[in-house]
């Protein structure tokens, strides 16, 4: 059973298609994060299972009930806004009680999911406050608290930390992590950095252009990106067209010809196209001479990022991008060598 | 420097402020002295009690100051009242909104006399209202609805003349509440009615209070609607003034007119803290 269903989801305004025919579903307990660039449709789909939009087609399930034309203030979702969106001349102690007087609670059990939220927060000396009168991290501490005495079914995160600085951000992402896994809640976390969702999330679906290209786990999502897209989208990759040549000697090995030079690939597939595109990330290279593929070229550009240098080599006419931590290889050329593992067929 | 500094600031402020305050003041001060006997125009000054122990002992001064309370607390309840929810409905503009935001306003631009001679042509015994009723078949012969005895004229005059005024003040307000305050109260289960009173009225209670008062202030001392459309048993406060006045009993007027300004001052603060009790009186003690 699945705590969160959304089936065949068609969202139009006018002309224009925000979500097409999109389906998820959800477990108990999972924690699932909906990344994509601006305008990718990811908050019409939070909005759609939060019952703030009622969408063209397709239904939504939580709990195996259809509550696609439930509205938000019946539904079993809580949701986590972007602005935090506390109310302003309520204190934080109203804030968090408000849910649970509105769905009229009893004041016994109230008090008692509340003290236990509050604590788990640490918001037990800010419950007099005004919302104004907390830090950035506290407020988002409250709207998170304001969510999780709902107790909902499913919990929605809308970029809840986007307006937070670096540093505060890690932790109250941490926070986020600890506490939803604390309370064991179905999450929906929506996103356009790589960085939360990678830590985050038990699953990541990738949305573009109001489709999901690619839901995954968030290791295979990164490692096996199945397109162009999502490996441009997550992290740092290098793509590149190639010419099959022929099957590989040894078993779901093959070989390629690519700008860069000749190139094994492991790949399980029964079989790959003529044409494809090669991508391999930029930390994957590795100076061991015993790996598969060795490519030589010419250093143009280095960039000191702190834990690494981003280096930009010319190989043949192609520029790639690798990660080098030794500043010692940094010469004007550079040869280094890839793991027919790291390197992905992609679709399309 | 700095007492040059200051001067500066009062000089700048003199000719708005000052001359504000020398206006008020000197009302003030002439209504107060001449209800004491002072400020004689056709006599010679002498404090006294007395035209104010005049009008404790009569009937109509009680009458019309209930009568002026009536008018006052209900045009302005309801004005808010009917302001409030044209105000969310335009709180996003949609197509037609600043059409109708403005046929809305329209009523601000109507002079008082003229609303209320416009609404007897319409509610008159020969009226526009009876003559469609009766053409109509509805109604067999005329009905008697001018000057009716509890001023539902003047109230739909008041509302009709103030709802605009309310409506201005508390759009803005209104306006500038998130989208994503109120789509979180209602995530949170708080259904419509919910909404409005525990999170609209209390973040635009300002505008609210503000628009009340005013309203009330100026219903309270209402004379145009009253003499045109009001009931002719009564007299409101300012026809009870003008009436002292025109007798030539200005120590009694004045004594009206001190009695409309106490009113409207304690009825500002009376509104004041009712809408704070109304919306915040009750505090959550789970803790405690």
């Amino acid at each position: 059973m699945y705590s969160l269903e959304v089936r065949n989801i068609k969202m139009k305004y006018d002309n224009f298609t925000a979500l097409s025919d999109v389906s998820l579903k959800v477990k108990k307990g999972e924690f699932v994060t909906l990344l994509g660039p601006s305008g990718c449709g990811k908050t019409t789909l939070l909005k759609i299972i939060s019952g703030f939009i009622t969408p063209s087609n397709g239904n939504v399930f939580i709990n195996n009930e259809d509550v696609t034309k439930t509205p938000p203030e019946t539904r079993d979702t809580a949701m986590c806004f972007q602005s935090y969106a506390l109310f302003p001349h309520l204190s934080v102690l109203q804030n968090l009680s408000f849910g649970l007087i509105q769905r009229k609670v009893d004041t016994k059990k109230r008090s008692q999911i509340l003290e236990e939220v509050v604590a788990q927060l640490e918001l037990t000396t800010e419950l007099e406050k005004l919302p104004n009168q907390l830090s950035g991290g506290q407020q988002q501490r409250v709207a998170l608290g304001r969510a999780l005495v709902m107790r909902p079914e499913v919990i929605l995160f809308d970029e809840p930390l986007s307006n937070l600085d670096a540093l505060l951000r890690e932790s109250v992402r941490i926070e986020i992590k600890r506490i939803v896994k604390l309370f064991n809640l179905t999450a929906i976390y929506v996103t356009h950095d790589q960085h939360e969702a990678l830590s985050l999330s038990d699953r990541i679906a990738l949305l573009h252009e109001g489709s999901i290209i690619q839901i995954d786990d968030s290791e295979t999502i990164y490692t096996s990106p199945k397109n162009k897209f999502v490996a441009n989208f997550l992290g740092s990759s290098n793509i590149i067209s190639a010419k099959l040549i022929k099957k590989g000697n040894k078993k779901n090995e093959w070989i390629f010809q690519s700008e860069i030079g000749k190139l094994v690939v492991y790949s399980e597939e029964v079989s790959v196209k003529p044409d494809v595109h090669i991508s391999w990330r930029s930390e994957k290279v590795t100076f061991n001479k015993s790996s598969d593929n060795k490519i030589k070229g010419k250093i143009e550009n280095i960039f000191f990022l702190g834990s690494h240098y981003e280096v930009f080599v010319k190989v043949n006419k192609e520029i790639v991008k690798i990660n080098v931590s030794n500043k010692h290889l940094l010469n004007k050329e550079i040869t280094f060598f890839l793991d027919k593992r790291d390197l992905k067929i992609l679709e399309d | 420097m700095k007492a040059l500094n200051y001067l500066k600031i009062i000089a700048l402020l003199l000719p708005g402020f000052g001359l504000i305050l020398f206006f008020l003041g000197m009302i003030l001060y002439v209504a107060i002295f001449q209800s004491f006997g002072l400020f004689n125009l056709s006599g010679e000054d002498n404090f006294t009690l007395q035209y104010w122990e005049k009008l404790f002992n009569r009937k109509v001064f009680y009458r019309s100051v209930n009568y002026s309370l009536y008018v006052g607390v209900i045009s302005s309840i309801i004005s808010v009242a009917l302001a409030y929810p044209i105000a969310l409905w335009l709180r996003k503009p949609f197509y037609g909104s600043i059409i109708i935001n403005s046929i809305l306003k329209a009523p601000l631009l109507v002079h008082g006399l003229v609303a209320a001679f416009l609404f007897v042509n319409l509610v008159a015994y020969h009226g526009i209202i009876n003559q469609i009723f009766i053409f109509i078949g509805l109604w067999d012969e005329p009905i008697r609805m001018q000057n009716d005895k509890n001023a539902i004229g003047v109230l739909i005059l008041q509302v009709w003349k103030n709802l605009p005024f309310a409506l201005l003040i508390l759009l803005g307000s209104i306006q500038s509440i998130g989208d994503d305050v109120i789509d979180a109260a209602r995530d949170l289960g708080a259904n419509s009615f919910a909404r409005l009173k525990k999170i609209i009225a209390p973040l635009t209670i300002s505008s609210m209070q503000a628009a009340l008062i005013i309203i009330f202030i100026g219903a309270l001392a209402d004379f145009s609607f009253q003499s045109i459309a009001g009931p002719t048993n009564k007299y409101s406060l300012s026809q009870l003034m003008l009436y002292y006045k025109n007798n030539g009993r200005w120590h009694e007027a004045a004594g009206v007119g001190v009695t409309i300004m106490i009113i409207s001052f304690l009825g500002a603060i009376f509104i004041s803290y009712l809408t704070k009790f109304i919306f915040f009186g009750r505090k959550i003690n789970e803790f405690k």
